[in-house]
């Protein structure tokens, strides 16, 4: 019933809208998971991971505003705005944890130490 | 002449004097920056604080925002079908920066959405309020500034919409075990 009332106008600018949030939303979360030290969410930590936070943000705008032409003519309104943006933070927050994850782990094999066993082989 | 009028006009001779000026006006007074920012900021408050309190606040204060603006919505749908007042363009001579919005000119629906956030937000963090009470009043006056809205119009939207977060807040008896239940089902999907 709810999505029954929403209008998308043209396709395009929905789309264009949805992957700006994404990736808004990707940054933010990315700020946050510094600032707070959430190593679920975390991806870098330090400068690198706040740069990449806000370049990620200033990407997102950058490209929304100079590459959609239907900015300033009726499109979409209220309440598919909030829907979309609902959408893209169910699918950022999912994808940032599993991002995360997959850092965690690549960090971690990096770091791990040599086996000793082949350090005390003799050289044949 | 009426005081409202007088001070759009105040403001809106302005538009074409100073190019850039313009150009952020146009850049601001559209449906998506703001409002997407403030949500933006929204989302950040979903996932900040340094302790749990912390964090429940923060997100007693997100869903509060959203119970907001459910019930604005769904007050101002009311109110259009009682009153409706014509936009600035209709009836006055206007210099326009923006297209030409159908619906009635007062209530402001962005403004109401803006301070929905800036009041929500005050709630959890009032220096992020303060930042974006600046957002929310530069907001409005771009409204004004590009002959969308009177000043009575952003004035009403943004009362309508602080005034609708105030409410649910000192209705917490209800809407705070509410706002308890979804923050712990988003906990649970891994979601906050």
């Amino acid at each position: 019933m709810f999505f029954d009332l929403l209008h998308f106008g043209s396709g395009p600018q929905a789309i264009h809208y949805f992957f700006f949030c994404l990736m808004a939303l990707l940054g933010t979360i990315q700020g946050i998971a510094i600032r707070y030290g959430r190593p679920d969410l975390l991806w870098f930590e330090g400068w690198f991971g706040y740069a990449l936070s806000g370049g990620i943000i200033v990407g997102s705008f950058v490209w929304f505003f100079l590459t959609d032409q239907e900015i300033f003519i009726p499109g979409l309104a209220g309440g598919e705005l909030f829907t979309l943006f609902v959408i893209a933070f169910v699918v950022a927050v999912p994808l940032t944890r599993a991002i995360a994850f997959a850092a965690t782990r690549l960090r971690a094999l990096a770091l791990q130490p040599k086996s000793p066993a082949r350090e005390k082989e003799p050289l044949l | 002449m009426n005081p409202d009028v007088w001070l759009f006009h105040a403001i809106n001779d302005f538009v074409g004097t100073v190019p850039l000026i313009d150009w952020l006006t146009r850049a601001l007074v559209n449906d998506y920056a703001a409002p997407t920012t403030m949500a933006l900021v929204a989302a950040a408050l979903w996932f900040a604080g340094a302790t749990p309190e912390e964090r429940t606040r923060n997100q007693r204060a997100v869903v509060f925002i959203a119970l907001a603006l459910l019930f604005c919505n769904a007050l101002i749908k009311d109110l259009s079908y009682v009153y409706f007042r014509p936009r600035p363009f209709a009836t006055e001579s206007v210099k326009l920066l923006f297209y030409r919005p159908s619906v009635s000119s007062f209530p402001s629906i962005p403004i109401e959405v803006a301070f929905c956030f800036v009041a929500g937000a005050w709630y959890a963090n009032p220096r992020v309020s303060k930042g974006l009470l600046v957002l929310a009043a530069l907001y409005a006056l771009a409204r004004v500034y590009a002959g969308v809205h009177y000043p009575s119009d952003v004035i009403g939207g943004a009362l309508i919409g602080a005034g609708m977060v105030h409410i649910v807040v000192r209705l917490g008896f209800v809407f705070v075990p509410l706002a308890d239940v979804a923050i712990r089902l988003a906990r649970r999907l891994q979601f906050a």
